[in-house]
């Protein structure tokens, strides 16, 4: 993971996303193929931008119920305290440390921006989208490289 | 020992917290800011043993808070927990008279490591 490419490698998206579950979650994520069908909710994305040699998108997507273990688990508290506005702010984190240790494997300079978090239904995958499995639980990462600049490897 | 975390993620400053004291630092007495400008304001109000800042906040940058805390002539143990831990940033950390620069994720090793020759070993 230290050598520096232009482009975002899966190998990458994958030893960065288990190292952040980990330290949030205390569980690793194993990657999959595919995830579960959707049971019928928005989903929750929470995304940053990098801006430099490679400019894009990296995006978390999960569902609520994920995101919502996630907000008990780092806020230590029971499941029905857990408000829209603490789920947001986990999602955030948890975009802002995937997307900035990605970018570190970028070329210098460039830029992170602060992490944004909307309601979406599930749509189609990005150039680059892997998925994960935790406990009972699955999600996707997903890196977009912008209309100029399309240099994902997957 | 007081030790300020800055962080714009609340989130984040839980999970600071909790570390510190899985690190054995649990004895300190923590305080949080939201960004740059509200820590400044704390650091000036009640001065801190050791402030560990986020770097990309909004407001105020963490890199910005150590410029401005230098120009000020406040002399405070400072270092950064941040999930951008490139070379240039460690450097410039560094330059600007950070102790250490912690990488998102961590774990209490990494934060007894970085914080034992700041703070005194854990008790």
């Amino acid at each position: 993971m230290s050598e520096i490419s232009h482009s975002i490698e899966r190998d990458s998206v994958i030893e960065v996303t288990r190292a952040v579950c980990e330290c949030l979650l205390g569980d690793l994520a194993e990657p999959c193929s595919q995830r579960r069908p959707l049971d019928g909710t928005d989903e929750l994305v929470a995304s940053v931008t990098i801006t430099g040699v490679w400019s894009g998108d990296v995006s978390v997507r999960l569902s609520p119920a994920l995101a919502t273990r996630l907000a008990r688990e780092i806020f230590e508290i029971d499941p029905t305290s857990v408000d829209e506005v603490g789920v947001r702010d986990v999602l955030g984190e948890v975009a802002n440390m995937i997307g900035g240790n990605l970018k570190a494997l970028l070329p210098e300079p460039s830029r992170l921006s602060l992490p944004r978090v909307v309601r979406a239904p599930r749509g189609v995958g990005s150039e680059l989208t892997q998925a994960f499995v935790v406990g009972s639980d699955d999600f996707e990462v997903s890196v977009k490289g912008s209309s100029d600049q399309p240099m994902v490897r997957s | 020992m007081k030790v300020l975390i800055v962080d714009d993620s609340r989130a984040m400053r839980m999970i600071v917290t909790r570390t510190l004291r899985q690190a054995g630092y649990g004895g300190a007495e923590i305080r949080e800011a939201e960004n740059g400008a509200q820590a400044l304001a704390a650091i000036r109000a009640d001065k801190p043993d050791l402030v560990l800042c986020d770097w990309n906040m909004p407001e105020m940058s963490g890199i910005e808070l150590l410029s401005t805390l230098n120009q000020q002539g406040l002399k405070i143990r400072f270092g950064f927990v941040t999930s951008e831990g490139t070379d240039t940033m460690r450097e410039r950390a560094r330059q600007e008279g950070a102790l250490f620069l912690i990488a998102k994720p961590f774990s209490a090793e990494t934060f007894g490591t970085a914080l034992t020759p700041v703070l005194g070993p854990p008790s």
